[in-house]
């Protein structure tokens, strides 16, 4: 058995204690599945965690979700189990072909061959519709968000919210335009938000 | 000219510290000869050390001058480096890096933005040099590599690690 044969994103959430990620690796470890890339936060309380989780051949998703079983009911854990499909070169998951277990998808926009990595920062007092403000935007210029990680603080009743976004924006949008769309943003939105082209060098 | 194999992760020598060189010998001239003309031979690549062809020792090569970062701006040329001992200062500067031995993936870094490396040239004499912004982020990636410290030993946040893209 080949332990990259099959791969699913294997999501987990629930009210966090200590153990978690001791008890969810250890089943899968069990079974000899090998862990890819992963990502875990805690949100409010709320442990989560997403990671690819690489399998043989004669897995499928029912039978991970039943392993997991115990575990979830001992920890009061939310389980999800979605197989995914190769990337395609680009860290782009493509669509499930027709007849596969899961659910359908399909790319939700198209991805410009040539693209720059941008950090773009927004901070400013907590209200609906921040992120989607700012995402409208990235979607404008045909950019994708790749990573975004936000917080909520400050005081009662004066909160503040506080964002990072990774997104990938096509080669050739200028820097400047999409900076100073950006400003208009902020003006706009009564928010600070602000960008910087994270080219990586080779060294 | 002579090219070098670059090794990449999870080949075990890269996370070694490199071995003082001393004293310049033939060898180590052949060395940073041909590293100079594996990272020209190399696209976009500005530095490379000897533990990246598997070499443990302390010399590295640097130039950052055809970078399309430095345009317009000054800095060393060449810099071709045995044992050098370096000291950082001024502001702690987040940049993405890439790393030929570290395929696929890039990494958000924290580095200082002015640097003082010394340590013997080709020549065998002290050889001291100053640089700032990328430079100085070159040279503290390369000084690194002797210590066995690459890119992934110095994320700068658990959502710092990303697919390469393409390097221009």
């Amino acid at each position: 058995m080949s332990y990259s044969d099959r791969r699913f994103l294997l999501s987990v959430t629930g009210a966090d204690c200590p153990g978690i990620v001791v008890a969810v690796t250890s089943a899968l470890a069990e079974k000899g599945w090998n862990l890819e890339d992963a990502t875990m936060s805690i949100l409010r309380g709320y442990f989560t965690i997403m990671m690819i989780v690489s399998t043989g051949n004669e897995v499928d998703a029912a039978s991970m979700r039943h392993v997991l079983e115990p575990v979830s009911s001992r920890m009061n854990l939310s389980v999800m189990v979605d197989p995914v499909q190769e990337e395609d070169g680009n860290g782009n998951a493509g669509s499930i072909p027709s007849g596969s277990e899961g659910p359908q998808r399909r790319r939700a926009m198209h991805v410009a061959d040539e693209l720059d990595p941008w950090s773009i920062y927004v901070h400013g007092s907590d209200r609906p519709g921040i992120v989607m403000a700012v995402a409208s935007e990235i979607a404008r210029v045909g950019g994708n968000i790749v990573d975004l990680s936000a917080r909520v603080g400050g005081r009662k009743g004066d909160s503040v919210y506080v964002m990072t976004i990774k997104a990938l924006i096509p080669t050739g949008e200028p820097s400047d335009a999409f900076q100073d769309q950006l400003s208009r943003l902020s003006s706009a939105e009564g928010i600070e938000c602000s960008a910087r082209l994270d080219t990586a060098y080779l060294l | 000219m002579a090219l070098r194999r670059v090794i990449a992760l999870p080949d075990p020598l890269l996370n070694r510290s490199a071995e003082k060189v001393g004293s310049i010998s033939e060898d180590a001239l052949v060395l940073a000869s041909d590293l100079t003309d594996t990272m020209y031979s190399s696209p976009a690549c500005v530095g490379l050390a000897a533990p990246q062809v598997g070499v443990s020792m302390r010399a590295f090569v640097a130039d950052v001058s055809g970078h399309r970062k430095m345009r317009d701006r000054r800095c060393n040329g060449l810099v071709v480096m045995f044992d050098p001992v370096i000291t950082c200062s001024g502001v702690v500067e987040v940049a993405r890096e890439g790393c030929m031995s570290v395929p696929d993936l890039t990494c958000d870094v924290e580095r200082y933005s002015h640097v003082l490396v010394r340590g013997i040239g080709v020549d065998g004499k002290e050889l001291i040099v100053e640089a700032e912004g990328f430079e100085a982020r070159a040279l503290q990636h390369e000084v690194d590599h002797l210590d066995g410290l690459l890119i992934v030993d110095r994320v700068a946040g658990p959502h710092g690690i990303f697919p390469r893209q393409v390097y221009r």
